[in-house]
């Protein structure tokens, strides 16, 4: 049923514009995207907070033990904007409107990024102050840039709470009255720490190769970041169910039996979930990551799907208004054969370019050879 | 008009993006300039056993990263999220129509970051010998013909909202793409980086303690700077003379807003060549504040540049396409039939809202909402204040409504978009006109004019 303030909201609604391509090719597009960038985020936020909350483990040695982190947040960055890209193709109606209800807050984000990144690279190179003293910082103004962004994607399908623009036109609204918007950061956050106990270990796994490495130590901070993941994994099917049951019931019901495509997709995140939980007590660093992959796969899916359900009504309200047609609408099939034969040409470009800097670094010795000392497969053995 | 509005804060959104446009697109264009230098560089310093500068090159280096990288990609995003808040109409059509060449851009910007974090991270390593020089350069080659690729396209773009040629009229997006300004506007472009290759390699250069490297470093650097000038000059009048008429006209007007930056990109022109033949004679002599005052002077250049750029488009983003503030021109003509309510559901919703006031009369004498918010205030905010300021930097509204009867300022809107050519029409009826100018005369109340008034 369609209430007052469904109707009313639905006013608010832009006209959409027609698409350059079919909207599957689009959103597989963006699926896709938005999952290397939640993987490079997870991996970048839970090892942040990681090397604070547990700073012997995470970053045991002083050189460099942060190094990584600038590098994965260029990434992140880049991987941000292709999902972006995407989004404001298929969504730009609800995603403009609802970033120009919390502009201040929207703006923010750029300056609280780009102090983090300088705040990494800080971290990376000496300094007179403790390596806490910058990470602290940094990781609040992460945590901050992952709360704003998860406010501006449940604000965009909550087309209802647009109307509190009328009394607050300032740019300063944030999607607070939305149940959903605390258990869904909790959810990121959560993520965010099992994902950097996985890095924890597998950095920890890797250093098992270099001859002068404590064995015994790289064997615990293995041991380590797999209970991180483990113990976060485990919360996290307590937050899941509290976003769950957060939803509307209409939405929710679509999860518990009311659709199969959805039920389904909650199944295979458990069904992901659960072996990763597993693997990961049996010290299987691989499979558990392939599994967390999964989950993390899985519930991207998840996520348009709740988006897609939620503005199911306001699709019905809006069926009479006709997208605004593209002002070149030819051509757009060259264009999209241009892009898909430059992300097929630029693969070994960056196969190239990662297999020279790890030739090099193998040859100083900075990364150790191929040859992979029998402690990990030993340790995993004996669990 | 379609999307609610942001300008409450008493801060110009045309500003905003102005300020930050400038700060990215000179540190942007210095990514493009400043990967084919350090190629060109470490090439230069194997082939003549200049070896004494390969150490700078990687301090340079790390410094480039630092810079383009973090600054640069993220000021990059800033513009794409300002422009999307302050401009979604405009935005949405760039971005749908031309979706693949942003992805493909996106493509060339995810291999600017590997090859740079790889070409910098390795660079000790090929000094040292545990990589062959060749691959290092190779890698450099590969951001620096990534960073060119990327501007290609980004020109593309932005040229086409400057002269859209026969794009909107074919309906072809590659005709869009490549339009009269694309060949002038890449060349402009690449001279404009190679130029600011060259400052910022003065700018850490000087700090050199090798007399010897310094003087090579900083001559290379100047050269970098007067060389490239001259195609910077050819281009500069070759992409006004593909301008059509009317966008030539709109620059080469006397209004306050874009004639003195006209002047000011003229006298510019001249100090940045002076400023490189100066360095290149004061080589072993340069200090960091010189080559800092250089580098302003190129900050300046970008600045005057783009702003000259944005203001001779007025009154459009795109062409016979979109007015500069958001709205297309069928969507003008319908709310000059219809009344702006027609085409704004935020302004539909908010007449809802409103109460008549005594003399029962919504849409001019709008009771307020509590915070203020009117209907001539939406109006303002959705039709003037992409470029207008209200009691506030750049183009402020008040001046000029303040010498202006309610009467005059009425018959002002009506014949906007014809008398005043380079604005966009008033998409509103009567009724429209009437509440934008009871809200800016009530606004106009508190305005006192300083002692040096605007010329506009």
């Amino acid at each position: 049923m369609i209430s007052p303030t469904t109707t009313d909201a639905a006013l608010l609604i832009p006209p959409p514009m027609a698409l350059p391509a079919p909207s599957a090719l689009l959103t597989l597009l963006q699926v896709l995207t938005f999952f290397g960038h939640l993987v490079l985020v997870n991996i970048l936020l839970g090892s942040v907070m990681l090397a604070i909350l547990d700073r012997r483990a995470a970053i045991p040695d002083e050189k460099n033990g942060v190094a990584f982190m600038p590098k994965t947040l260029a990434l992140a960055v880049n991987f941000a904007i292709a999902p972006f890209l995407f989004l404001q193709v298929l969504y730009g109606n609800y995603l403009y409107t609802s970033i120009i209800l919390m502009t201040v807050w929207w703006l923010a984000l750029v300056p609280a990024v780009m102090l983090a990144y300088y705040g990494l690279y800080l971290s990376d190179s000496e300094i007179p102050v403790s390596r806490r003293t910058v990470l602290i910082p940094t990781a609040l103004l992460l945590l901050a840039a992952a709360f704003l962004l998860t406010s501006a994607s449940t604000l965009m399908q909550r087309p209802d709470q647009w109307l509190h623009w009328f009394s607050a036109p300032h740019g300063m609204l944030l999607n607070l009255g939305d149940a959903t918007l605390f258990p869904r950061y909790l959810h990121i956050v959560l993520a965010s720490l099992a994902a950097g106990g996985l890095t924890m270990a597998w950095r920890a796994d890797r250093s098992l190769r270099h001859p002068e490495t404590d064995v015994d130590e790289a064997l615990w901070r293995r041991r380590r970041g797999l209970a991180w993941f483990f113990h976060t994994s485990l919360a996290q099917i307590a937050a899941g169910l509290l976003f769950l049951f957060t939803q509307p019931a209409s939405i929710r019901a679509l999860f518990l039996g009311g659709s199969f495509l959805h039920t389904a997709a909650l199944i295979l995140a458990a069904a992901c979930l659960i072996p990763a939980l597993f693997m990961a007590r049996r010290g299987c660093l691989g499979l558990t990551s392939a599994a967390a992959l999964g989950v993390i796969l899985v519930m991207v899916c998840n996520r348009f799907m709740i988006r897609d359900a939620m503005l199911q009504p306001y699709h019905k309200l809006q069926a009479s208004v006709s997208p605004a047609a593209l002002a070149m609408p030819h051509g757009q099939s060259t264009a999209l054969a241009m892009f898909l034969i430059c992300a097929v040409l630029s693969i070994p470009v960056l196969v190239w370019l990662i297999r020279v800097v790890l030739h090099a670094l193998r040859s100083t010795g900075a990364l150790p050879q191929n040859n992979r000392r029998a402690g990990a497969e030993a340790e995993a053995g004996e669990n | 008009m379609e999307y609610p509005v942001w300008h409450f804060a008493g801060i110009n959104s045309g500003l905003l993006i102005a300020v930050i446009s400038v700060l990215h697109m000179f540190i942007a264009q210095f990514a493009v300039g400043g990967g084919i230098y350090l190629v060109w560089m470490e090439y230069k310093a194997y082939r003549k056993q200049t070896l004494e500068l390969l150490p700078w090159l990687e301090r340079h280096t790390r410094f480039f990263l630092l810079v383009t990288m973090v600054f640069g990609a993220i000021s990059g995003v800033g513009i794409w999220f300002s422009i999307s808040v302050v401009n979604p109409g405009g935005t949405s059509l760039l971005i749908h129509n031309f979706v693949f060449f942003w992805a493909t851009e996106w493509l060339f910007f995810l291999l600017e970051v590997v090859s740079l974090l790889a070409y910098y991270y390795t660079y000790r390593l090929s000094r040292e010998g545990a990589m062959p020089p060749e691959t290092h350069k190779r890698i450099g080659l590969v951001y620096a013909v990534a960073g060119f690729l990327s501007l290609v396209l980004i020109n593309g773009i932005i040229t086409f909202m400057l002269s859209a040629g026969q794009g909107p009229a074919s309906g072809s997006v590659w005709r869009a793409f490549f339009n009269p300004g694309f060949l002038p506007g890449t060349l402009y472009r690449l001279a404009l980086s190679l130029i600011l290759a060259g400052m910022f390699a003065l700018f850490t250069a000087s700090r050199i303690r090798s007399e010897y490297a310094k003087r090579l470093a900083i001559r290379s650097g100047a050269l970098w700077i007067v060389f490239p000038f001259f195609l910077l000059l050819a281009t500069s009048f070759q992409y006004f003379a593909v301008l059509p008429p009317d966008r030539q006209a709109a620059i080469l007007r006397r209004t306050a807003d874009i004639h003195p930056f006209l002047k000011a990109y003229g006298w510019i022109l001249c100090v940045v060549f002076l400023g490189g033949v100066q360095a290149f004679i004061r080589a072993e002599r340069l200090r960091r504040p010189l080559s800092v005052l250089i580098l302003c002077t190129g900050l300046m250049l970008v600045g005057s540049f783009e702003w000259i750029r944005e203001a001779g488009r007025r009154p459009w983003i795109v062409e016979g396409l979109m007015y500069s503030n958001g709205i297309s021109i069928a969507q003008a003509v319908q709310a000059q039939a219809k009344g702006a309510a027609s085409q704004s559901g935020w302004l539909r919703l908010l007449d809802t809202m409103l109460e008549p006031d005594a003399e029962g009369s919504l849409p001019a004498h709008s009771v307020p909402l509590d915070d203020g918010l009117t209907r001539g205030a939406l109006l303002f905010a959705q039709q003037c204040h992409a470029c207008h300021g209200l009691n506030a930097p750049r183009i402020d509204i008040l001046p000029r409504v303040a010498r202006l009867t309610p009467e005059g300022l009425a018959a002002q809107l009506q014949g906007q978009g014809k008398r005043l050519d380079y604005m966009p029409p008033f998409a509103g009826n009567q009724a429209d006109r009437d509440a934008l100018v009871i809200y800016l005369k009530q606004a106009s109340v508190s305005y006192r004019p300083t002692p040096t008034p605007e010329a506009q």
